[in-house]
């Protein structure tokens, strides 16, 4: 299974495009990472005024996927590139109002805590 | 990209509030970091009650006990020594703009290795070796 989470400023990405967006996302997985595994996306809205980049009220948009491990930087480049392009030929947005990631299902992210 | 999520009390921050730690937040990982000031993003999200969020940049949920979280990711390669100086000088900002205790304010930081997001069309570079801007 892939995961894709994108966290969207609100009224960013319509409702109304956001199921070609998924299109989009399965179609870049599938073409990327080989056909036959499972694509789920969620979305979260930030609400207007809740979202800051520099400081500054944000209008980017992060897609964060989840990969099976094992893929090489080569085919996790052409995700992102895949899925990027689509969302900003989709969605119209701008390529630096954009944020895509893919990280390996297994990653733990070695975090610190206070 | 650094990206730190607050999670807040509901009706707790008001918006000039939310910017000025955004905008301090931006400054103590730019001051440590060196990064560009346009790499770092902030987000509030209002929550009921104590919880737990999905880790942004590792795997699982990281659950907290304070009324203030800060859930925070950065590019991999420095230190768990710089992350908590990071972490603790978000958790002081973040306290003082409040005007709570620092006490109602905990918080983690992930990373992720750079090469694995893409901003503005480029994959990120590795910490110290960001372009002058």
């Amino acid at each position: 299974m892939i995961e894709f989470q994108c966290t969207v400023p609100a009224g960013q990405i319509p409702p109304a495009i956001r199921g070609t967006l998924v299109q989009a996302i399965e179609q870049a997985c599938g073409e990327a990472l080989g056909p036959d595994l499972q694509v789920k996306v969620d979305w979260i809205d930030i609400p207007k005024g809740f979202g800051f980049r520099g400081g500054e009220p944000s209008k980017t948009s992060l897609v964060r996927g989840k990969i099976p491990d094992g893929y090489d930087s080569e085919v996790r480049n052409r995700l992102l590139r895949e899925v990027g392009d689509a969302w900003c030929r989709i969605s119209g947005g701008k390529e630096d109002e954009l944020i895509v990631s893919a990280r390996d299902r297994s990653w733990t992210g070695a975090g610190v805590a206070l | 990209m650094p990206y730190y999520r607050c999670l807040i009390p509901k009706d707790s921050l008001d918006y000039d509030q939310r910017r000025r730690i955004a905008t301090a937040f931006t400054d103590v990982h730019c001051g440590i970091s060196a990064a560009p000031r346009n790499f770092v993003h902030v987000a509030f999200f209002e929550v009921d009650k104590f919880g737990a969020i999905a880790d942004s940049h590792g795997s699982g949920m990281l659950e907290f006990g304070t009324p203030y979280f800060i859930a925070g990711g950065n590019r991999a390669g420095r230190s768990p020594a710089v992350r908590k100086e990071i972490l603790n000088g978000l958790i002081n900002c973040l306290s003082e703009i409040a005007s709570v205790p620092k006490e109602d304010v905990s918080g983690h930081i992930s990373e992720l290795p750079a090469s694995w997001t893409m901003e503005a069309g480029e994959v990120l570079p590795e910490p110290g070796e960001e372009p002058d801007c």
